[in-house]
């Protein structure tokens, strides 16, 4: 079969964008779409096009992360001993915390705390936390 | 050229900051000193004119920024205690907007430590600070700051929530702005261990170590503690809601002087499904009178549209509904108009309470809106309750079975907590990326710092009776 050459640019993980709550499952990083070449129609990404656009996003990472270690920045998420033989990790951009603001329909602002810089980007979008249960004080 | 290396401005936040303990034992005090990053001109520099705000007695923007910064790390300061400075690395600089939402700003541990002279517990990760505080000097070989701390320089400009800026003042009286404050106290708390390392979404523990957390993070229906599970299982767990407890002595002794009872609301009578009564869910208002432990008991009269009225409830009752509703609990539907206008019609045509069925599908939340006049107490229900309940009357503005009503406050039940009286975390189905986990559940009451939003009606305490951040701090070796 032939699978037509995708990018980054083509191949749009949209877990950002209005999706319904189970399209973040355990283990899945959202709807992935892709622009189809033939009719340039935005459509869902085939299991080919999704690994391949995983393919990219680990070459991306790892691309970045050379980058990192090319400007002497530590190693992140990896365990080294010192020679007092305590362990330590330096913290990537994935375990930080990251306070994300939206502007409500009725003009409020809602802050979320979002851990990781990918979900704290997805989360501009589409907020994650729904300010449900309790807390959610709509007035009508 | 790097135009943003300058020689860093350090201001030491909190020093000598003493709280008398209980048995005037402890002093709690931590140095937390805040290396300004900021280049002249900008960020924390910004010389912009401002006005000064909520005893943030700052001229400039820059000023105020930093004020408030310091004020919210001596709140830290004074809570905490170590031996070891705590560094935080502060600036602001462009992070991600949208015309509608932002990112605010970000914070944290900057290196984790396992396996050192001090540490609770063997094999384990613990956040960078409090390495330090537990090895009792600086623990790193590669030292650096313990926390780093960004905040979007482009807040307010033109694709960027314009418009929008943060509340620099003190006081908590941010009004419609996000408090700069709170939401310092709240990233801190995060970088200061507020969190797991281990990831919720996949189970999988970071560097192969579980995190301090892991040992106190129990599933309620299995009985497992994280540290004991598979990665499965970790996943699993995080996608119980109110399923996921914490199970520190500190935090746990702490929760029944910091949570309230838990709203409940009793259908008892011919229209109830079980001899013993049928309990529901509910959300409390805004406005009127909590509820009390002693029930406010009614029959259950069902509110019927009016032809003129938009909506449920949204007008003067006429006669049917009043006659209906008159010293008996209203059923109304949620729609058209707000919350506090039903009551207030409901109240008005003698209803001693109101029960709000919503019109769409989903979780049990609360009610906005402010009326000073609403004497009655309220409570909303989900869509599905109250289709039950409108199905345990007769007709739509009566009933004849008898169906009653307990507005009432549980005995047993905290909000938030499990039924052993432990603090539940925030463990949404589905799982969201970032949130989960890592804060308290949302349905704490009285709302927490460490709770996923940061809520607009927090003190700036970190400690019970009205918070139990520290609490949890204690519990991991703080």
């Amino acid at each position: 079969m032939h699978i037509p050459a995708i990018t980054l640019r083509s191949v749009v993980a949209i877990g950002a964008l209005a999706l319904a709550g189970s399209a973040f499952a355990a283990g899945q990083e959202g709807q992935v779409v892709a622009k189809d070449q033939r009719t340039g129609k935005i459509r869902n990404a085939t299991a080919a096009e999704a690994k391949q656009l995983n393919e990219l996003r680990a070459a991306d990472r790892a691309a970045q992360k050379a980058a990192r270690q090319a400007a002497g920045a530590p190693a992140t998420g990896v365990v080294r001993l010192q020679q007092n033989g305590i362990a330590a990790a330096h913290v990537d951009e994935e375990s930080v915390s990251y306070s994300v603001v939206h502007r409500t329909a009725d003009g409020k602002l809602e802050a979320d705390c979002i851990h990781g810089k990918t979900a704290a980007e997805a989360a501009l979008t589409t907020p994650v936390t729904k300010h449900s249960e309790e807390h959610q004080h709509e007035v009508q | 050229m790097k135009s943003n290396k300058r020689p860093s401005l350090t201001l030491v936040a909190a020093a000598l900051a003493l709280a008398c303990a209980g048995m005037g034992s402890a002093h709690a005090a931590a140095k937390i000193v805040i290396n300004n990053l900021n280049a002249p001109g900008v960020g924390f520099n910004d010389p912009t004119p401002a006005t000064p705000v909520g005893g943030n007695t700052g001229t400039t923007i820059g000023q105020q920024r930093l004020i408030a910064f310091t004020h919210a790390a001596n709140i830290w300061g004074a809570t905490l205690t170590s031996n070891v400075p705590i560094v935080v690395n502060a600036q602001f600089v462009p992070l991600s907007c949208t015309a509608s939402s932002a990112v605010l700003g970000s914070a944290g541990a900057t290196q984790v430590f396992a396996d050192f002279p001090g540490a609770p517990k063997a094999g384990t990760l613990y956040s960078y600070a409090l390495a330090n505080k537990l090895y009792g000097s600086e623990i790193s070989d590669t030292p650096g700051p313990q926390i780093n701390a960004r905040f979007n320089s482009e807040l307010g400009k033109a694709n960027c929530l314009a418009g929008s800026s943060f509340y620099l003042g003190l006081d908590a009286n941010e009004g419609s702005n996000i408090d700069f404050v709170a939401t310092l106290l709240h990233e801190m708390g995060h970088g200061l261990g507020f969190q797991t390392f281990t990831n919720g979404q996949t189970g999988a523990t970071f560097a192969g170590y579980p995190s301090a957390w892991d040992h106190y993070l129990l599933d309620n229906t299995t009985g497992k503690l994280w540290v004991n599970m598979t990665n499965a299982e970790r996943a699993a767990s995080s996608l119980k809601p109110s399923g996921l407890s914490w199970t520190g002595p500190r935090v746990t002794a702490a929760v029944p002087s910091v949570l309230t009872a838990t709203a409940e609301l009793r259908v008892v009578g011919a229209g109830a499904r079980s001899p013993s009564g049928d309990m529901y869910a509910v959300g409390e208002a805004d406005f009127g009178p909590k509820l009390d432990k002693s029930p406010l008991t009614g029959q259950v009269a069902q509110v019927a549209l009016q032809s003129d009225s938009p909506g449920s409830a949204c007008t003067p009752f006429n006669a049917a509904n009043a006659e209906a509703v008159r010293n008996k609990i209203a059923l109304v539907s949620r729609g058209t108009c707000g919350f506090a206008v039903k009551v207030k019609n409901a109240q008005n045509a003698g209803a001693i309470g109101v029960i709000v069925a919503d019109n769409a599908p989903g979780a049990v939340t609360g009610m906005g809106g402010a009326d000073a006049s609403v004497t009655i107490p309220s409570v909303r229900v989900t869509q599905a309750d109250g289709a039950l309940i409108a199905a345990s009357l007769t007709k739509p503005n009566g009933n004849t079975n008898g169906t009653v009503a307990k507005l009432q406050r549980s005995k047993s039940q905290l909000s938030g907590a499990d039924a052993q009286g432990r603090i539940t975390m925030f463990t949404p189905d589905p799982y969201q990326p970032g949130s989960s986990v890592s804060h308290y559940n949302t349905t704490a009451t009285r709302n927490q710092l460490m709770e996923p939003a940061i809520s607009a009606d927090l003190t700036h305490a970190v400690t019970a009776p009205t918070d139990l951040t520290l609490e949890l701090f204690k519990d991991i070796g703080w």
